[in-house]
Order: structure tokens, then sequence, then C-alpha cells
């Protein structure tokens, strides 16, 4: 009867879209709302479906992209004296869940025509008074999150497009390309891999050798005016991206097998087989106009 | 009416579908109907998709039906055909936009006792995620249909069949048309597919003594002795020991290394199949394969998971040798010096009458019953069908 319940609830709560845990959250007049903005670029030239940017990886390719979405949970701001507290997220029944968020820099046009029109670069929550001096989160999703029944989760859970249920799981990130020496596509595809299974009839794994969720921090970030930046020019840079490793998924899929990963997994601090987990290089704080000029964000 | 009253009107409608929804489960509702073959065992359902004739019905119709693939030409049916136990005659499936499965589709026969789907991937359980994988997998693409969700609910919207099969199958939902929904009609259809009355089964559970020929009856007693070992991974009413069902206590689950290749002499096998270890990336798995069942093996030709071998005899030379030796190309290699393969495949020689018996005997396997069940055919008019 308590999974009924459970079931219910939950089910109950799907179907009106209120809020998950809203007893969970701030209420409104406690703390202070925070909007963490995000921004997809190409070195310094803004991300957008349809252009076509030159010069990257090792073999200088020209790359179009076909689809820019990733989910980050976990979001944490750290207080001038150094301690950090949970972004509590807004649960707005579309991009946010529980502690989970959907940035999304496809907007369906051109060459990502098989994305969704919508878009989203911001991440929106609310955390208690205090000075903000910094910021960390996971590009990923939390063990238990990625590996539920994917046609019960509410959305941003529910992208058909975001499934990766060979894995069992979701992809974390998907950044899917076409350069000059695959024009058929090259794709990156980020999510948990080597997953081995419960006994029984589930479908949940026990544990994932490699679960590939990506660790950023960025000290010295000014939540209010900073916007956190993905360089794809920085996270290609040392790939090859005109030519796919003989017999592996096109792209890097995240397996351990697939040496097209190395070079991303380096930059996204990620280990790769027998090479050690280290720092990322793809996500920075990017310094902002002053706060006056961005207008009341309280 | 505000919003937030309008909201908590929806919760407490929701909460009385749901509570009834609660009471049903609760309740069990009808025993539905198998029609099992006699001495098969009751197959094992989730407690969250219970079998309904209506359900059944639904995933008839989707499994048929065209609209579940982007382009609007393929249907699960298109590797998954009756007249080969649903399975396919290609060595390997082709998707919507031509890409080449890296391995064959499956026989469907009997797959209500499989608690373990495909051919090689442990984490895949219940029918209703495996149907997820050819809709929306991406490597390589089946169906084609990631990201195109409301599409396909909006195609399914527009099927007047449909109107009355959704509601029928899914009583008491506000909107039947879900992608959970969808999952469960097709792994509901697909659990009714259930085979066991062939020759064999006539002559060794029905009493027919003339069921099947007396070079069957050798090939049996050849396919039961240690002198080939066939039965140790396809034993059992399913002719796999791969199998579950209701009241068994333990799920088995099987996989295994044949020897089919051993490309680099420490066993490999050229990806990207190299079996479990592809999901789970544990060297002990590598070649690691489930054994498919063998009811119906005559039609499902080619055989193995990439359709490497294409006819019987062939498959029994592999075994016949302990592994197939490859002599040249990339995939060259003696299998027989697997260091991974199964113990049980340690090869054994035939006359030519016991090789010709063996196969009388898988032959024998044949459920044509099976084959031509009008109620796993296709259910949509040939004039009007999305096919």
């Amino acid at each position: 009867m308590t999974k009924i319940s459970g079931l219910f609830i939950a089910a109950t709560l799907a179907l009106t879209g209120a809020p998950a845990r809203p007893l969970a959250q701030a209420t409104p007049d406690a703390g202070r709302q925070i909007a963490l903005r995000f921004e997809a670029t190409v070195g310094d030239e803004a991300f957008a479906c349809g252009t076509r940017y030159a010069g990257i990886g090792t073999t200088g390719s020209s790359i179009t992209v076909s689809d820019f979405r990733f989910y980050v949970s976990g979001v944490r701001l750290v207080k001038d004296d150094g301690t950090e507290v949970p972004l509590a997220l807004t649960q707005d029944g579309l991009w946010q869940h529980d502690d989970v968020a959907l940035l999304d820099f496809e907007d369906g046009t051109k060459s990502c025509a098989n994305g969704t029109p919508e878009t989203r670069n911001v991440i929106e929550g609310r955390v208690p008074d205090g000075r903000y001096v910094g910021v960390r989160f996971a590009v990923g999703l939390p063990f238990d999150t990625n590996h539920r029944e994917p046609t019960l989760q509410p959305s941003p859970l529910n992208l058909t497009s975001l499934f990766w249920n060979w894995n069992a799981g979701y992809k974390f990130m998907r950044i899917d390309l076409k350069s000059t020496g695959q024009p058929q596509g090259w794709m990156i595809h980020l999510g948990s891999t080597g997953c081995t299974p419960r006994e029984g009839p589930s479908t949940v794994p026990v544990s994932c050798r490699s679960d590939n969720i990506v660790s950023v921090v960025l000290p010295g970030m000014d939540v209010d005016r900073d916007v956190v930046r993905l360089d794809l020019r920085e996270l290609l840079a040392d790939a090859n991206v005109d030519v796919n490793q003989d017999e592996t998924p096109i792209g890097c899929m995240s397996g351990g097998g697939d040496d097209d990963c190395v070079p991303l997994f380096r930059k996204l601090g990620l280990a790769f087989r027998d090479a050690p987990a280290g720092t990322q290089s793809v996500f920075a704080a990017r310094r902002g106009p002053a706060p006056s000029a961005v207008g009341d964000r309280r | 009416v505000t919003r937030r009253t309008l909201g908590g009107w929806v919760t407490a409608i929701a909460g009385v579908v749901w509570l009834c929804a609660a009471v049903a489960l609760a309740g069990q509702g009808p025993t539905y109907a198998w029609d099992l073959p006699p001495g098969f065992p009751q197959p094992k359902v989730p407690a969250d998709n219970p079998m309904t004739p209506e359900k059944v019905e639904l995933g008839r119709h989707l499994f048929y039906d065209t609209r579940l693939s982007v382009d609007g030409t393929f249907a699960c049916a298109n590797c998954h055909k009756q007249s080969h136990a649903f399975a396919d005659e290609k060595p390997r499936g082709v998707g919507v936009t031509g890409e080449m499965h890296p391995r064959g589709s499956m026989s469907l026969a009997n797959v209500a006792y499989s608690p373990v789907l495909t051919w090689a991937n442990p984490t895949v359980r219940r029918l209703e995620a495996q149907a997820l994988v050819p809709m929306f997998g991406e490597e390589p693409v089946e169906l084609g249909l990631s990201g195109k969700e409301a599409l396909l609910i909006r195609r399914l919207k527009d099927e007047g069949r449909y109107a009355a099969l959704f509601p029928a199958a899914f009583p008491g939902e506000f909107d039947p048309f879900t992608l959970a929904n969808i999952t469960r009609a097709i792994a509901s259809f697909e659990r009714t597919l259930i085979s066991g009355r062939s020759p064999y089964d006539r002559y060794r559970y029905g009493a027919d003594r003339n069921a099947i020929s007396d070079a069957a009856k050798r090939g049996e007693t050849l396919f039961f002795s240690e002198q080939t070992e066939c039965f140790h991974c396809h034993g059992g009413f399913n002719f796999t020991e791969t199998v579950d069902y209701a009241g068994k206590g333990f799920a088995q689950v099987e996989f295994h290394n044949t020897g089919l290749y051993n490309i680099d002499g420490k066993g490999a096998y050229p990806r990207p199949n190299t079996g479990v270890h592809a999901v789970t990336e544990d060297p002990a798995d590598m070649g690691r394969f489930k054994a498919p069942t063998l009811r119906n093996i005559a039609v499902t030709a080619p055989y193995m998971h990439d359709g490497s071998i294409a006819t019987l005899d062939d498959v029994l030379s592999h075994y016949a040798a302990g592994g197939r030796t490859i002599a040249t190309g990339p995939h060259a290699g003696v299998g027989a010096r697997n260091p991974l393969k199964s113990s049980f495949v340690k090869g054994f020689s035939l006359t030519p009458d016991e090789r010709r018996d063996l196969i009388a005997f898988l032959e024998s396997l044949t459920d044509q019953v099976f084959l031509t069940d009008r109620r796993f055919s296709d259910p949509w008019p040939s004039h009007t069908s999305a096919r």
C-alpha cells in the first residue's frame, strides 16, 4: 500500500504539474532569487544553429552543430566564508525538476531541425541571503535519477532525444556535429557507461564503471553579474573531428573502448581508462556587465 | 476560478482516478486467459502492467503500425516477421535510415519467458524498457523516433482505431496516449507470442508417436547427449537456459562465449559486437551472448548474433569444431582456442547420418500453428494500413 500511495502522490504531481517538493523550498519571501546564466560559444563567437565554425580541433575542421543540450545537477553557491549552500531550484514543470536543470542551446532551426524550438540558458532558484563568490555544479544526473524508468519521468527528464535506453540511463550531454571529414555526423554523447545490472527483473543498474559526471568549480564567480560559458572550441581543441576510430560509435559516445573520447574527456576533467580525472577547462566564468546595467535582479 | 483552485480540482480528480487504479490493482481483476501449450508454465508479468485482452489488441496494432517510425515506413514487424517466428531473414537488421544494425533481429517466440532481452544486454530486463531501444536508439538508428515523441503521439491520436483502442486498454486515464502506455501495450502483445505446438511438442508432450520422423527422434537423442552437449545451453521447455516464469523462484540468466571469434588470441570478438562486454566493459564478459531459443530455429536463418553463419549445417560445423576458425581477414582467428569460451563448447564428431538426424530434430521444432496464427497477424486492413 505504501508503494501505491507513493505512486499516487508522484502521479498526481506529474498530472497537475505541481512542484514536486513545494515544502522543501525556501518560502517566497525568504532568501533571494538567483538566475545563474549560461552561454554557449565557439571560442568568442556565440553559438547558433546553422552557423559554420572554422578552425576546429587538431585538423582545423569546419563544423556545424545539430544538437546542443545538457543536464546540470547539484548546483551549489559558495559563500564568502567558504561554506556552500545548495541552490533550491524553481520547480517550473518544464526545465527544472528536483535538483536537475536542463540547458538547451539548440532552437530546432536550420542544422538543429531535430531539436526543440524552446531554448534555455539559465538555472533559476533561491538561496538564503548572503554574499556569494563562487559556483559549483555537476554536468550529469544523480545516479538514482539517471536509472529510473524514463517514460514515467516529468519534464525535463522525458525528452526521448536524451534517453539512452541501451545504457539504462540518459545522455547527460549531447552535442552533435557535422564536420568537413565526417559530413554524416560526429556525435558527443556523454553518459554513464560500463553499467552492471541488478539481479532480478529491474532495469536499474547496480553500478557503472564510469559515471562520467563532469564536476565544474568556478571560484570567484559573481553569480549576479557573471555568465557560465561553455566553449565548444575548447572542448574540441585536441580532438580530430574529421575521422572516427574504426568500429566504434560515430564520434564519442562515452564507451571505454572509444578512443575518440580521449581528448574530450581530458578537457572535461573525466577519467578515461588509464588516464586519471583532472580539472575541466570547458566551462568558465565570463565577467558580465556591472549589476546596475543588468537591471533589477534582486 | 483562480489558477490555484483549478489546480486543486485537477489534483482531486487525479487523486480519485489513481485511487480507483490502486483498488483495481489490489483487486487483481480478471485473470488473463493465456491459452498455453500443454506443459507450459504461466509467464511472469510485471505488476505494473497486468495482461488484458484490450492491451494485447492495442499492442498488436502498434506492433504492425509504421507510424512508429520517423518516416512512416517501418514498424516493429518489419524486422520481426511472423513467417520467420518474429525474427528476420536478414543477417543483421536494417533501420529506417538504411543503417545496418550490428546484430540480427531476434525471434520473439516465447519472449515472455526471457528474463533478459536482446542478444547481450544484461541491463534490459523488461519488454517495456526494451521497446524504447528500437524506437529511440541512435546507435544504430532503427525506427528513428528520437526527439519525435510529440509527432508520434499526434499521429496515433489521428488514427480512428486508436480513439477506441487506447481508452479500452487503459480505462480511466484522462489521456492514455503516453509513451509508457505504448510500451506497455507492445510488451503485452509480445508476451502472447507463445510457440509450443510444433511436431516435436506433439510427439513429446502430446503422445503422438508419429508426429516426428525417426531421424528427428535419433536427433533428439543426440541433442540431449553428452556427446554434443547442446542441451546445456539450449535445455528446458524453451530450448534455452535463460528462462523465467511465474513461480519459478530463480530467474536464470546465462551468457556464453561460444568461440565464434578469437581475433587477438586472447578471446576478442570484433567490435562493436563484444557481447555483454559492450555494456558492462568487464573484460571477462568478452564474447558472451544469450543462447536464443531453438524453437522455430529452421525459419530464422541466418544464425548467430551477427548472422555470420548461413545454415544449420554450418552451425553444427562450428560447434563440432569447438569454435569457428576464420583463416584470413580482419576477423581471422581460431575460435576453438578462445580462452573465454564456454567449457561446453568442446567439439564433437558427427557422422553424416548423425548430422542429418540432428537437423531433422531441429526442424521438428518449427511450429506452423505459431507462424500462421491469425491472432498474431497484421490487424490493419491492407488498403487503410499505415504500412
